[in-house]
């Protein structure tokens, strides 16, 4: 029979979204719903002098104007809690307490009959603000005497850790080259379709909370945690997700003071977040600043890299990662796929007066991606070697690896992934072309960059960040009904990924059902086994896993009774097919039908000792540390002096993710992760003026690659399957958004290296930054007419 | 986001809508394709008591030629100009300007009388029309009257157009023999509003010197301006390379643009120069009849 698992299965999600028949929070309709809408801070820093709601409360529509001090007793702070050392956990009120902290958060929550007659009510509300001294850069927030964020945050550090590996100062002496350098990268953020949404309903001592969520389970836990309800009085159900990429993976205040408000008024309450205030206060991403130094041989072997990591984390941590995740993950990856085992560390995790940061697409890694690219790309030019060729002598060869971080790369093949990827972009024969052109005054440039994409993080791995949960293992419950459909649910959440489909295959597979028999369901926490949700690139790993085992109960019992009703053994059948038959003779077989009805209607025919029905719940745990896909990328572009303009022309991926569940769910995942690689590298910026106010509040500033700027994707597939999970997958969600950054600054340093103009280390590249390089370095070559 | 009350009026006849107009004045606002009207309604940046909208006046719509030039109503949709076969032949910078505006989905909806009453300094119609010395056709309740372009915008989102006026319609006169024409921009996506453009048209003489020049900027001032300097500069000369710098170093010598976080005023300035520079080339190509170059990127959808 042929497998389901490996083959190119259409989505089963996908005719519910092209037929516009999803439904997204916003979507649902409760009777008497009302709607909030919330009064933010316009100052980045500053005492809060009192809330006057008067004016406000006479708004037609208007129901109710919910301030810090009516929720007191009502709803505790959010406090993400880690115990690491070095680590300073913070409070962060539902609504704003005694001082806001960043442009945008809320102080005040307005319900009203509609979203309209809400606005008109939160325009009404005056605020009284006592500014302080704002700090939005990181030197400034690390600066002596530097104002005080918070006051348990002392020096304005959420995290501050250090490690290094013996003998590294010896390697230092040593070298032949050192090569030094300091990165930049700016905030940018995920921007979902959907922003975030939630309706609260609070009835009868019971609150039902629609939330557009990543983490329903997790989501629930901190809800019943901070509205003082006990878990089991709350149900959190996620619908259809227009988008997470990591931010709907937290709690946000909004949710907890919608919650506390349904609960006041005894209605639901509705709030859907508009584009400009998810700008504001979505969880922003990046904002890195790394300071590195690599040790290399003369043949360009890099012996050791000590590395200082700076995050922008914002105004608070969010619950219940903290503040230590971009920082902390990128620290761990910085060696990327090459085999340096001298390394060290200083990671500073910073308190700033902006948006809060926290997981995106990438965590840190786009960062520790950009840092050892730049690296290899400076010593490829230092010792005038073809920089791939640079990479070859670094890449880890030989599995499973540990890393100098503890990380363990379990399989993988990274000499012949460079050697796919130079095959893909054409490696030698481009690089040739655009010498010629750039002789012409036609600025092209080739770039490359490769990366291990650590994902579905294992039990102990996630239990060393000692956070409140460790959220070590997921959950599948498969029921087979009468009729022979099969039933998943899963702890997993699906938003973009493609897990009604993919989870489908996993389970027709072990049934030798067709896909289209697996009904997936996920999301409510009433119905949905317990689970992490999806984050990390974790579903595949931990709820395919689940499948796996919770199928497998049910198959062997199916097995047991065919073999009763073929008069066969158990052990000389097979499944495939939709039928369960003797092997080799499809003929002695019955219908996979036939099977489930025995099971669940005819309990007096079934064997002795077989309980009726078709059921398994099973929980699986990740290998630990995790499974580690690899990515190789390069990047061909066009740069234009005159104007500045960076086109993308050609993207090549080489991709390793173990056993493929659906090549076409995998590309698909990577031309997205791209996108954003490609909006990181030239476009995205959330930019804060200098009093702290958000400029790029609305799309027409916030620039998203459209399909206009994303060029077709050439994807080469390489299965090294994981000898740790079940099936040989790995996780692999992420690594577009890595590796594409740093590609397309490694290609845009080429092309602008034949002007001679010295190689940029920040992103983004922006039409400005491009023209004001020409103009310093090569003024000629500005005015060259097209 | 979402507007503060407004009350809202759907007239049938232009009369109608021109009594409205005098009705409310100031506290009125036209809707017509809404596409720069109703974001701004939704930040709430606009606050009209009152919307008229246009989208009922069917005798505001459509293009035609008349004793030889080009009479554009003012509700004529952006894609219905961009697919014109009688503009493309006759005024191919028109054609040429609406492909770097926005999406399909917007022209779909947006109108040409829109896009130049509303005024915008990084918008690519008024600078065409204004290189083509547009007249605008305007009517009140109390009278009508024609505005020559160069007098109709007097700074970022503001026309001379009194409160009670409506726009009723363009006019473009007949383009002359041996011109070629160029619009050229850059944008930092495709379809967003330029960080800087120009549009060129070039009447060569018989030996091929230029007899005739006009050059808009886009993005380079508060207004559409046109480099006359720039524009005297080439009539009489031959178009070479020299002759393009010299005009494109006029174009800028008096613009101050404003910056902002995509560009710089010092970016947006440079930038102009290399817009003009190489909308002149392109309109010089095409005026002489040559082919058009490989381009390297120019995908335009
Ligand atoms: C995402 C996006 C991108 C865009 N990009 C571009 C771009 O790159 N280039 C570009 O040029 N435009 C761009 N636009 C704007 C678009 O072209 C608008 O359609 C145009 O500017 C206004 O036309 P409208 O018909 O939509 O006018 P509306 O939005 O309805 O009105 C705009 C203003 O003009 C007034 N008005 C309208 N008609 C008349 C009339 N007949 N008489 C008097 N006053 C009138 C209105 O009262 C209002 O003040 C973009 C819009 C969007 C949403």
């Amino acid at each position: 029979m042929p497998r389901s698992v490996g083959a190119r299965v259409l989505r089963h999600e996908d005719p519910r979204f092209l037929t516009g028949q999803g439904t997204y929070v916003d979507d649902v309709q409760l009777p008497g719903l009302l709607h909030a809408a919330f009064v933010r801070s316009d100052h980045a820093h500053a005492t809060l002098l009192g809330v006057d709601a008067a004016e406000a409360r006479a708004v037609p529509g208007a129901h109710a104007v919910i301030t810090a001090e009516e929720l007191e007793g009502e709803v505790a702070p959010i406090r993400a809690l880690v115990g690491t050392p070095g680590y300073q956990e913070c409070d962060m009120p539902a609504l704003a307490t005694g001082k806001v902290r960043f442009v945008g958060e809320p102080v005040a929550l307005v319900v009203a009959d509609s979203r309209y007659s809400a606005e008109d009510c939160a325009a009404a509300v005056r605020v009284g603000y006592e500014p302080l001294p704002v700090v939005l850069e990181i030197a400034d927030a690390l600066a002596d005497g530097a104002p005080a964020i918070h006051e348990e945050v002392s020096d304005n550090l959420y995290n501050s850790f250090e490690t290094s590996t013996a003998g590294i100062e010896k390697a230092f002496e040593d070298a032949d080259e050192v090569v030094e350098l300091e990165l930049t990268q700016q905030r940018y953020g995920a921007a979902p379709l959907e922003g975030r949404a939630a309706i609260a309903h609070w009835e009868a001592g019971q609150l039902t909370v629609w939330l557009s969520s990543q983490v329903p389970h997790i989501a629930r836990t901190g809800l019943a945690k901070f509205l003082g309800l006990a878990e089991s009085s709350v149900r959190v159900i996620s619908p259809d997700v227009g988008g997470g990429f990591g931010p709907k993976c937290v709690v946000y205040q909004e949710e907890v003071a919608l919650a506390a408000a349904s609960r006041r008024l005894g209605r639901p309450v509705k709030w859907t977040s508009d584009r400009s205030e998810d700008l504001l206060t979505t969880i922003h991403g990046r904002e890195q600043i790394h300071r590195v130094r690599a040790a290399a041989t003369a043949e360009g072997r890099v012996t050791a890299v000590s590395v200082e990591i700076l995050a922008s984390n914002g105004a608070y941590a969010p619950w219940p990662f903290g503040a230590g995740l971009d920082s902390g993950m990128a620290s761990e990856n910085v060696c990327g796929p090459y085999d340096i085992q001298l390394y060290e560390r200083d990671v500073k995790a910073v308190a700033t007066n902006k948006a809060p940061m926290g997981p995106y697409r990438g965590v840190g890694r786009v960062m520790a991606c950009l840092t050892i690219e730049r690296v290899m790309d400076e010593l490829a030019s230092r010792l005038e070697l073809d920089r791939l060729e640079l990479r070859r002598r670094n890449l880890v060869e030989s599995f499973p690896y540990e890393t100098a971080t503890g990380l363990v790369f379990e399989s993988g093949d990274y000499p012949r992934s460079l050697e796919l990827l130079a095959e893909a972009i054409g490696w030698e024969q481009t690089s040739a072309e655009d010498e010629g052109l750039g002789r012409r005054g036609r600025l092209r440039g080739l770039g490359v960059a490769c990366a291990v994409e650590h994902s579905s993080y294992g039990p102990q791995s996630l239990g060393s960040r000692k956070m409140e949960m460790t959220f070590g293992y997921d959950s599948a419950a498969l029921r087979v009904e009468p009729d022979g459909t099969a039933r998943l649910a899963l702890g997993l959440h699906n938003h973009g990924q493609g897990h009604q489909t993919t989870m489908a295959q996993i389970a027709a597979d072990e049934l030798g059902i067709d896909p289209a028999k697996v009904e997936v369901a996920y999301g409510d926490t009433d119905s949905a086994p317990y689970g992490a949700g999806t984050w990390a690139s974790r579903s595949t790993v931990y709820c395919g896993g689940a499948t796996v085992l919770a199928a497998g109960d049910v198959r062997e019992k199916m097995l047991a009774i065919a073999a009763d009703m073929l008069e066969a053994s158990a052990e000389d059948l097979e499944l495939g097919g939709g039928r369960i038959s003797v092997r080799g003779s499809r003929a002695r077989g019955v219908d996979f039908e036939a099977v489930a009805r025995r099971a669940c209607h005819q309990p007096d025919l079934l064997p002795d000792g077989i309980e009726p029905g078709l059921e398994s719940t099973r929980r699986y745990e990740a290998p630990d540390p995790g499974s580690f896909s690899s990515a190789m990328h390069a990047a061909h572009v066009e740069v234009d002096p005159g104007t500045g303009e960076v086109t993308v022309l050609d993207y090549a991926v080489v991709e390793d993710c173990g056993t493929i569940v659906n090549p076409m769910i995998v590309e698909g995942q990577i031309q997205g992760g791209v996108a954003q690689g490609i909006g990181g590298a030239l476009l995205e910026h959330l930019v804060y003026d200098e009093r702290g106010q958000l400029v790029t509040t609305s799309f027409i500033d916030y620039l998203l690659p459209t399909a206009m700027e994303v060029p077709a994707i050439d994807i080469v597939h390489l299965e090294s399957p994981s000898p740790n999970t079940l099936g040989g997958w790995k996780g692999m969600g992420e690594g577009g958004a890595i590796n594409a950054p740093p590609a397309i600054v490694s290609a845009v340093n080429d092309a602008l290296g034949r002007l001679g103009i010295p190689p940029a280390s920040h992103t983004p590249l922006t039409p400005e930054w491009v023209v004001e390089q020409v103009r310093a370095h090569a003024p000629e070559a500005r005015m060259e007419a097209r | 986001m979402k507007p503060p009350v407004f009350d809202y009026h759907d007239p049938e006849t232009v009369e109608e809508a021109l009594d409205l107009l005098a009705e409310h004045g100031d506290e009125g606002k036209l809707l017509a394709g809404g596409q720069s009207l109703v974001p701004l309604l939704n930040f709430r940046l606009a606050r009209p008591e009152n919307l008229i909208d246009l989208n009922r006046l069917g005798s505001l719509t459509g293009i035609r030629r008349e004793h030889g030039s080009l009479q554009i109503g003012a509700m004529t949709r952006q894609s219905t100009m961009e697919h014109s076969a009688l503009v493309a032949e006759n005024w191919p910078l028109l054609t040429e300007a609406l492909s770097y505006v926005a999406h399909a989905q917007i022209r779909n909806r947006g109108t040409i009388g829109g896009s130049v009453a509303h005024a915008d300094p990084a918008a690519e119609l008024p600078v065409a029309f204004s290189a083509l010395d547009s007249r605008v056709r305007v009517r009140s309740a109390r009278a009508e009257r024609t505005i020559e372009i160069s007098d109709l915008f007097v700074t970022h989102l503001t026309t001379t157009l009194e409160p009670d006026e409506l726009l009723v319609g363009i006019e473009v006169d007949p383009v002359p023999e041996r011109t070629g024409h160029a619009f050229v921009e850059f944008a930092r996506r495709h379809g967003d509003f330029a960080l800087g453009g120009a549009a060129v048209l070039l009447t060569l003489d018989s030996s091929g010197s230029c007899e005739r020049a006009a050059i808009a900027l886009l993005g380079a001032a508060p207004i559409p301006v046109r480099a006359t300097d720039a524009e005297q500069a080439l009539v009489g000369a031959a178009i070479d390379e020299k002759a393009i710098a010299a005009a494109a170093d006029a174009a800028i010598a008096d613009i101050s643009p404003t910056g902002d976080i995509h560009g710089s005023a010092e970016y947006r300035r440079d930038l102009c120069r290399v817009m003009v520079r190489r909308a002149i080339a392109a309109a010089n190509r095409r005026a002489k009849g040559e082919p058009e170059p490989e381009s390297s990127n120019g995908v335009i959808d």
